[in-house]
């Protein structure tokens, strides 16, 4: 089915299209909402907030841009808005010094890893280093937008990013190193 | 690191299974909410009707208030007729003298006073308070009833208790000292 045809099926309620909608972008919204929350069950939390909104807004989409992208879009938001709910209740973990350490550590290019164990790692960093990670490393975000949404300090958004990025690479350094035998 | 973004980017997971019910479940009730159902339609007749009988009871409170406020006396002091005091052992109507009047028990005079008014509506009297027109003073006459208090012709005397020693009857002993003499 055509693209276009699909989206005007789902905006009749037709259960058929919203169906193969679901198919076509369940991995993509899946994969999105597991990168920007703590544990899988707040992605699945995630995931059915965004499907409920795309379903819901689907009238609204013009077909200006790439229907994926605007998914993508959805999806990001939608974990943006959760990480503002539990924004109070995770401040805590927002004072970590932990990764000055791993900051100054050398890039780490052959990292011998698979992507649950990277899903792992990612989800282990604090939320706010997290969601800036995300959204400056794998969406594209400028650090100036990043204050804007997450409503914080562009210098705090850059140094969030720093320290995630020095967290992420000690602990693939760690996963790696419990994967190389130890030579006697 | 370029790596790992790459991978990030491209990381899309097999969804959990059960989800798209999940995701119909939450659509399908979240339409429910703006749809007619008798559960709903229930609950704002509820309180609809609880809206109504808060505001009828606040509506009747402040009526009342406004009532009282215009049916306050316009004049407060009344002066009364100083009741007379008549000795009845005498059987005349001398006024008896000072010192008869301080010892004998005083008179009660009990004032009522009666507030004459024209029965007026409620809404006319607002209507009336509302606009310029003087408010109508509500006459007030004075009743005076007084209480004559009997004397008692005789004076009740309680006995004050006397001491009284009873002495104990019999022999007395007397107490000698165990000297053997």
């Amino acid at each position: 089915m055509e693209e276009k045809t699909l989206i005007q099926s789902c905006i009749r309620g037709d259960k058929s299209a919203q169906h193969l909608l679901y198919k076509k972008f369940s991995s993509l919204v899946f994969g999105i909402c597991l990168r920007y929350a703590k544990n899988r069950m707040e992605a699945e939390d995630s995931m059915q907030e965004a499907f409920v909104k795309i379903y819901n807004h689907l009238k609204d989409y013009q077909s200006a841009g790439s229907f994926e992208g605007w998914v993508r879009r959805i999806a990001v938001n939608t974990a943006i808005t959760g990480y503002r709910k539990n924004l109070r209740g995770r401040l805590e973990d927002e004072i970590d010094d932990r990764s000055e350490y791993a900051n100054s550590l050398v890039e780490h290019h052959d990292a011998d890893y698979t992507m649950e164990e990277l899903m792992i790692c990612v989800q282990a960093l604090p939320s706010g280093y997290r969601t800036v990670f995300n959204l400056y490393a794998v969406e594209g975000y400028k650090h100036k937008e990043i204050a804007e949404i997450l409503q914080i300090d562009v210098n705090t958004s850059k140094s969030q990013f720093s320290r995630a990025k020095g967290q992420l690479q000690k602990a693939l350094l760690e996963l790696s190193a419990q994967k190389i035998p130890v030579e006697s | 690191m370029s790596k790992v973004v790459s991978d990030l980017q491209n990381y899309a997971p097999q969804a959990p299974a059960g989800m798209e019910d999940r995701i119909q479940k939450a659509l399908n009730k979240k339409k429910s909410f703006w749809s007619f159902s008798w559960y709903t339609m229930n609950v704002y007749l509820v309180a609809l009707v609880g809206a109504g009988v808060l505001a009828l009871v606040f509506s009747n409170r402040s009526e009342t208030i406004a009532v009282a406020q215009n049916s306050a006396p316009a004049a407060t002091e009344v002066n009364a007729i100083p009741a007379s005091v008549v000795d009845l052992n005498t059987s005349s109507h001398v006024i008896l003298n000072a010192e008869k009047e301080s010892k004998a028990t005083p008179a009660k005079t009990i004032r009522r006073s009666k507030i004459v008014q024209g029965e007026t509506s409620v809404s006319a009297l607002v209507v009336e308070n509302c606009q310029s027109t003087p408010i109508v003073e509500p006459a007030i006459v004075e009743v005076a009833e007084t209480v004559e208090v009997q004397r008692m012709p005789e004076e009740i005397q309680v006995p004050y208790p006397t001491k009284e020693v009873v002495k104990a009857k019999g022999r007395t002993l007397k107490l000698t000292r165990l000297t053997g003499k």
